[in-house]
């Protein structure tokens, strides 16, 4: 095609140059500037890298393992190790928790199958729902961390919303993503306080962890750190400050007079039921729930 | 006029060259710019890719098996640092999609950057730019180079074929009035042959007839040979009076050097202007002849010679003579001999030539009517 193309434009140009055969070479010139000419089109055209092929359809499925293994919301990783270090210890069972993949990513690895249990903290949406086994484990407050080096105990609604509009001089403030649950438990009992937070987020006014590990690594190594955290991870020298003269805990959660909680639970394919079936047993046995206690976590009688 | 045919020509070869280098400047500034930009998008699109796949691979050292799992809380920290604005498509090393958001992908060039742990590959990144402004962009810029490449075209093979036309339209008259001074010149040999020759001869004839009478011819006969060669004589004055310049001919003394100043300084470009009276008396015919060519012959050395821009010519009816007049705004003639051919003929014509300024080229010649009849 074009060779074709090239001899007619050779022949038209011959039309207006009959008789010297200087004109030849100035065809070919003309010529290779067309070729020139669609070298570029083609680069241009192919400029940067191919796309992505089709995806894999299949789901991923990790290779089968004999422990069981959990991963989910990072607020029930240190009640998730301690039952599994004391099932290990009781019945054999070996559960490995994986680090936070956030109550999302542990539902869609059980959806997967790529993990046998998925720790969540947050209700399950009913697209997330189907095809999944609830079991509630424990109710945890979220609370306001402080380091031993921030120097009040207690805050007001009133500092709290200052504290999220980045106007407490002298206090670092440290908050979780969009997406964590301890935003949506904290944010619904203090009305225009989301608001507060995605404004001085986007203005870059507060810093922002993914994980309740990266939390806990930031409140232990940034002075006058302040930040949301969970009441169960809680570990000294962190501490957890009063909101409007309540003291967070188990028992002020039990009484309802700290409301900013959440509730804690795993959910499992039925089919996987039978694997992790000892791990439940001891989750919601009168011994499980006592450790649950001890941790800071109000334990729930257990219900699907 | 002489026909000259050079602008059809010059146009048929001009116009495929500047058609040629009109789209060549049509095409190539808006592919350029089009190349050079997505080679920056790409460039731009890697430099995000590559950015969001520290972020992965510190996921996938933090959770080795399930950072994939991990997408939401990936794409709130990808959103807060503002790597999600274009397409973005991360599958894991099994190809499997992780959906970490980012807008549509239609019409994207991208550039592909692994996530690697410790030298494994966990992950591939195809980080996109959108194209979609860029084609309309260039788009936009291919119809402005159109545009200014028809205009360029257009002068391109306007400006020349007009200037070629316009030596085509000098050329032609100057090949005209070449055409006219050869004929003159032609003809001036031919009656200066005639005078010289046949005139001569017969003007020696009829002398010695007269000679040949006064020793006894019979007066009858010689007046009879004599009638003859004055018959002839003013064939012969018929003849050479009928070779004067076409144009005298034609328009009459005032008319022809209307009509060569005209002329001349179309060829020329010289900006020349004459001014005379509206009649004069009716001129012997080798007078006027004269007089015309001293005209020629002061305008011809006034572009030669002085190399002006404007020059006049004034046409004096005196009473009993008439007085020509000569000047220009250029650098004057170089010596006597510039203008010896005038001089000459003036003096064949019995009058003066007054030239006041050497320096310059203003000639005034006067010719007496009543020697110039005679």
């Amino acid at each position: 095609m074009l060779r074709q193309q090239s001899l007619l434009f050779r022949e038209r140009l011959v039309t207006f140059y009959p008789n010297s055969p200087r004109h030849a070479q100035g065809l070919e010139s003309t010529l290779d500037v067309r070729r020139i000419l669609g070298l570029l089109l083609l680069s241009a055209a192919c400029a940067g890298d191919p796309p992505p092929p089709p995806a894999s359809l299949v789901a991923s499925v990790l290779a089968p393992r004999p422990e069981v293994l959990a991963a989910g919301t990072g607020a029930m990783t240190p009640l998730a190790v301690a039952l599994a270090r004391e099932a290990s210890a009781g019945t054999g069972l070996r559960v490995r928790v994986e680090p936070s993949i956030g109550s999302g990513g542990g539902i869609a690895a059980v959806r997967d199958g790529a993990v046998d249990l998925g720790l969540v903290s947050r209700p399950l949406r009913p697209e997330e729902a189907a095809g999944l086994e609830r079991i509630d484990l424990a109710r945890d407050a979220v609370v306001l961390a402080a380091a031993a080096d921030v120097p009040v105990d207690e805050l007001s609604s009133d500092d709290l919303h200052r504290l999220y509009r980045g106007e407490l001089r002298g206090l670092t403030v440290l908050l979780r993503d969009e997406a964590e649950s301890a935003n949506a438990a904290l944010e619904s009992i203090h009305p225009g306080l989301a608001d507060e937070r995605r404004r001085s987020s986007a203005g870059g006014r507060l810093r922002v962890l993914d994980h309740d590990d990266a939390m806990a690594v930031a409140l232990a190594t940034t002075p006058r750190a302040v930040g949301v955290f969970s009441l169960g991870a809680l570990r000294p020298p962190l501490r957890a400050l009063r909101v409007d003269g309540v003291t967070p805990s188990a028992e002020s959660v039990r009484l309802g007079t700290w409301q900013a909680v959440r509730t804690l639970g795993v959910v499992f394919r039925p089919e996987r039921r039978e694997r992790v079936a000892p791990f439940l047993a001891l989750a919601t046995s009168e011994h499980g729930r006592a450790l649950i206690r001890s941790l800071g976590y109000l334990p729930l009688e257990a219900r699907r | 006029m002489i026909p000259v045919a050079l602008t059809r020509p010059f146009a048929r070869r001009l116009l495929p060259l500047v058609l040629v280098a009109s789209s060549l400047f049509a095409v190539v500034v808006p592919v350029a710019h089009h190349l050079d930009a997505r080679s920056r998008l790409v460039s731009s699109a890697r430099e995000r890719g590559e950015r969001v796949a520290r972020i992965l691979a510190e996921a996938a050292r933090d959770r080795p098996l399930l950072w994939r799992y991990d997408a939401a809380k990936l794409a709130g920290r990808l959103q807060l640092e503002g790597l999600l604005t274009s397409p973005l498509v991360v599958r894991d090393r099994d190809n499997h999609p992780v959906p970490l958001g980012g807008p549509p992908q239609s019409s994207v060039a991208w550039a592909r950057v692994p996530v690697e742990v410790e030298g494994v590959p966990v992950a591939t990144i195809w980080s996109g730019a959108p194209l979609a402004a860029l084609r309309h962009e260039s788009l936009r810029l291919f119809a402005g180079c159109l545009l200014l490449a028809s205009i360029l075209g257009g002068l391109l093979f306007l400006f020349p074929v007009r200037t070629v036309a316009g030596a085509e339209e000098r050329i032609a008259a100057l090949l005209a009035e070449r055409r006219v001074a050869l004929q003159d010149e032609e003809r001036r040999r031919i009656a200066r042959e005639l005078h010289d020759g046949a005139g001569q001869a017969l003007t020696a004839a009829r002398l010695q007839l007269l000679a040949l009478r006064k020793r006894g011819l019979a007066a009858e006969d010689a007046a009879q040979v004599e009638h003859h060669l004055d018959e002839a004589l003013e064939e012969v004055r018929r003849s050479t009076s009928a070779l004067l310049p076409a144009p005298l001919a034609a328009l009459g003394f005032l008319g022809a050097v209307r009509k060569h100043c005209a002329s001349y300084a179309r060829a020329t470009g010289v900006d020349i202007s004459l001014e005379a009276p509206d009649q004069l008396p009716e001129l012997p015919a080798p007078l006027a002849a004269g007089l015309y060519r001293i005209v020629q012959e002061a305008l011809h050395n006034t572009v030669r010679h002085a190399g002006a821009a404007r020059a006049s010519v004034r046409v004096h009816h005196l009473p009993d003579a008439l007085s020509l007049e000569f000047d220009d705004d250029g650098r004057g003639f170089p010596d006597q001999a510039s203008s010896q051919s005038i001089r000459e003929r003036v003096a064949g014509l019995g009058g003066a030539v007054d030239w006041p300024d050497p320096g310059r080229a203003h000639l005034r010649v006067s010719i007496p009517l009543c020697g110039a009849t005679g």
